[in-house]
């Protein structure tokens, strides 16, 4: 996060590629989109409708107001950095930016919102960072992986149902956030939690280099969206582009 | 491999009139569609859609108006679209179940995949899962609809920049929209959008939109849009689309000018669906638009293949679409479909409403070497002042023997109150026809009445100058 503030600090709004890079900044940060979106959203700030997407936000505040939002934001927010878990943090951001990203392409194939969809995937696991800092803060003794997992098994989910709430997160995001595991439990945004659910497991397997038509057959959320062999092949097919954009954005 | 008599390629409008004209004939029919349920573009992203969210629209703006008029200085913003889609969904829905049901009374085998042709009695259907099956059949008709165009020069990304197909995927009103395209599309969502309250230019490279259409209906379009706060920009040429990396998409005009937006709507027209059917299997051509072309029963060039709806070109409606796939499936029955009607009605859902179906006024004095022309004002008539829409207006356009050959008509219910001018055509009424006999009163019907006495009035005058000469 300081990398990041820093990077939001030096941006020059009168510059149109750093204009660009902080807009890219904002849409791939999670602990930067989830305050931006709290921020715009909060009773000082909140326009006529709901703020529920990231470009949404830069196109009604502006970006002079959004670089003072997330300079305010990346500044204060403490939240997800862990030290003690920087690795497991990671590899649950790389998740993350992953999901955002083919959520955006699988949206675009089933002509769903491509920006909800990417929000949805960049915090569907917005859980995962809250619950490693929580970890983290409360034993100075780093636990076995086993034991991370297990605690991030328990409560990532409810860590991002309440930060969804408490920060009044798009209802399609806190949907996604509970129930990316059970899309057809949702009771609302039932295609866009289905659609992230399809990317976390796009990303898994690119993640673990298993990215192909066997390791997605038969995935419940492929058949509700009505994803063809040939649509997901082609999918598969974008799985470079995504791997570019993923390095680009980690760099 | 399964047998049928007849197989039916795509569940729109035209499949599923053909499908169940077979069906109630007896016979074994295997409709095939590629989406999850029946109903096609029309249902899930065209015709249904586009017409609720209007409907949604113009609820909300009347309230809106209500509201201010009882002195509520701020009424509640109008709603963002995801709400409104919502409410569509429901619509949406609704019609699933209608459609569903229909196809299991008819005992229409409804089965789910992409299919191609093997052979000219043969095809394959992909499912879902990748497996693949073997069908033949007597009879086809292909009914695989139409996806929208997608110029080289507009990156449409269904994000920034939307086709027609995409654009209710909208999560929220954006401030401003481009709309690219004169046609019914282009302005059915123009006009809606700027209802919505948002800023939206039209550009288009015709002078006009719809240029197709009388020109009281143009300017009445026109009239509206600008009221609602639209911009048309005509014969304009796009250069290129382009987004700006941030949030704006930057629409380049060939005169140097760049009109800005949040979003952009790539309306220019709409082309055949054909993709991954291999037709050329079946020994079909399209035609250099990318059409299949049928004789006048839908027939294909392989004879026992039909054709209906958009994948054979305009009209492009709905209703034609429906009606095309109904005579395709009478004529491979042996069944007498009926007298083809020569009218057929079109409705563009734009705000105001705009329907038409006859002559139009160049039409009916290059035919019948004159014109007359009755026109009536919605303000003209008591139901206008109920209803508040004073703004309609109808056109009756008569040949010089009092023969109406066309109405054409624009303002709240133009869809509705068009079919009583087709009637007329049907039986070649004439004007007097209209005055004669009474409508109720206070309706829109009316408008018939003072157009065709605008007919009458004029006709009347000619026929003494005549007999005073």
């Amino acid at each position: 996060m300081p990398g990041v503030a820093a990077e939001v600090i030096a941006s020059s709004i009168d510059d149109q590629a750093d204009a660009i890079r902080l807009a890219q900044l904002i849409q791939t940060d999670q602990g930067l989109a989830s305050h931006v979106l709290r921020i715009v959203n909060s009773p000082a700030l909140r326009a006529a409708m709901e703020i529920v997407a990231l470009r949404q936000a830069i196109a009604r505040l502006g970006m002079n107001r959004i670089r003072e939002i997330a300079i305010a934001a990346s500044l204060s927010n403490a939240l997800f950095a862990s030290a003690t878990y920087a690795d497991e943090a990671n590899r649950a951001w790389q998740l993350a930016l992953g999901a955002s990203l083919w959520s955006k392409e699988i949206a675009r194939v089933c002509r769903k919102n491509t920006e909800i969809a990417y929000l949805c995937g960049l915090l569907h696991n917005v859980g995962a960072p809250v619950v490693l800092n929580a970890i983290g803060a409360a034993s100075p003794v780093r636990l076995s992986p086993r034991d991370v997992a297990g605690l991030l098994a328990e409560f990532e989910v409810r860590a991002g149902a309440l930060l969804a709430e408490e920060w009044r997160l798009p209802s399609a995001v806190a949907a996604t956030i509970r129930y990316v595991d059970d899309f057809r439990g949702a009771s609302e945004h039932v295609d866009v939690v289905a659609v992230v659910r399809c990317a976390v497991r796009f990303a898994r397997s690119m993640l673990d280099g298993e990215l192909n038509a066997n390791a997605l057959s038969g995935f419940d959320a492929i058949d509700h969206l009505n994803l063809y062999p040939e649509d997901v092949a082609a999918l598969i097919g974008a799985g470079e582009s995504i791997r570019t954009a993923m390095q680009a954005m980690s760099a | 491999m399964k047998r049928y008599d007849l197989i039916v390629i795509g569940g729109g409008p035209a499949g599923q009139k053909a499908a169940v004209q077979a069906a109630k004939a007896g016979r074994r029919v295997a409709l095939i569609e590629q989406l999850k349920e029946v109903g096609g573009a029309c249902v899930h992203q065209g015709t249904i859609p586009s017409k609720a969210l209007r409907e949604r629209a113009l609820e909300r703006r009347r309230v809106a108006e209500r509201l201010q008029a009882l002195g509520i200085d701020n009424p509640a913003p109008i709603g963002d679209v995801g709400s409104l889609i919502g409410e569509m969904t429901e619509v949406i829905r609704n019609h699933d179940v209608y459609m569903a049901a229909q196809m299991k009374r008819n005992a229409i085998e409804v089965v789910h995949g992409r299919a191609s042709f093997l052979s000219s009695t043969a095809l394959r259907v992909r499912s879902i899962d990748g497996r693949e099956a073997e069908y033949c059949a007597e009879h086809f008709v292909i009914a695989t609809g139409s996806k929208p165009r997608h110029p080289p020069n507009v990156p449409i990304d269904h994000e920034s920049i939307y086709d027609s197909d995409s654009i209710l995927s909208l999560a929220y009103l954006p401030a401003s929209l481009v709309v690219l395209g004169g046609g019914v599309i282009a302005s059915e969502y123009a006009s809606i959008f700027a209802v919505l309250g948002v800023d939206v230019t039209m550009i288009d490279r015709a002078a006009t939109p719809l240029g197709f259409l009388e020109p009281e209906m143009v300017q009445g379009f026109l009239t509206a849009f600008a009221r609602h706060g639209g911009r048309f920009i005509g014969e304009a040429v796009v250069e290129r689309v382009e987004f700006d990396g941030v949030s704006r998409v930057l629409t380049h005009l060939g005169d140097g000018r760049v009109v800005d937006s949040e979003k952009l709507l790539c309306a220019l027209g709409r082309i055949s669906q054909l993709d991954g059917l291999h037709v050329e299997r079946a020994g079909i051509t399209v035609n250099e638009r990318q059409l299949v072309e049928v004789n006048a029963f839908g027939q294909t060039s392989v004879p026992h293949i039909y054709a209906a709806g958009d994948v054979i070109g305009p009209p492009s409606l709905a209703s034609a679409a429906m009606e095309q796939g109904r005579r395709a499936a009478c004529h491979l029955l042996g069944i007498d479909p009926g007298h083809r009607g020569e009218w057929i009605p079109s409705g563009i859902y734009s705000v105001p409403e705009i329907a038409s179906v006859g002559l139009t006024t160049a039409q009916t004095r290059e035919r019948f070497g004159g014109v007359v022309v009755g026109i009536a004002k919605f303000n003209e008539i008591a139901r206008g002042h109920i209803a508040r829409c004073p703004d309609g207006v109808l056109k009756m356009v008569a040949s010089p023997d009092g023969v109406v050959r066309g109405i054409h008509i624009i303002g709240d219910n133009a869809t509705d109150l068009v079919h009583i001018g087709q009637m007329g055509l049907i039986h070649a009424v004439s004007a007097e026809t209209y005055v004669e006999n009474v409508f109720n009163f206070p309706t829109f019907a009316e408008c018939y009445r003072v157009a065709a006495l605008h007919v009458t009035g004029q006709l009347s005058v000619a026929r003494s100058r005549r007999a005073s000469l």
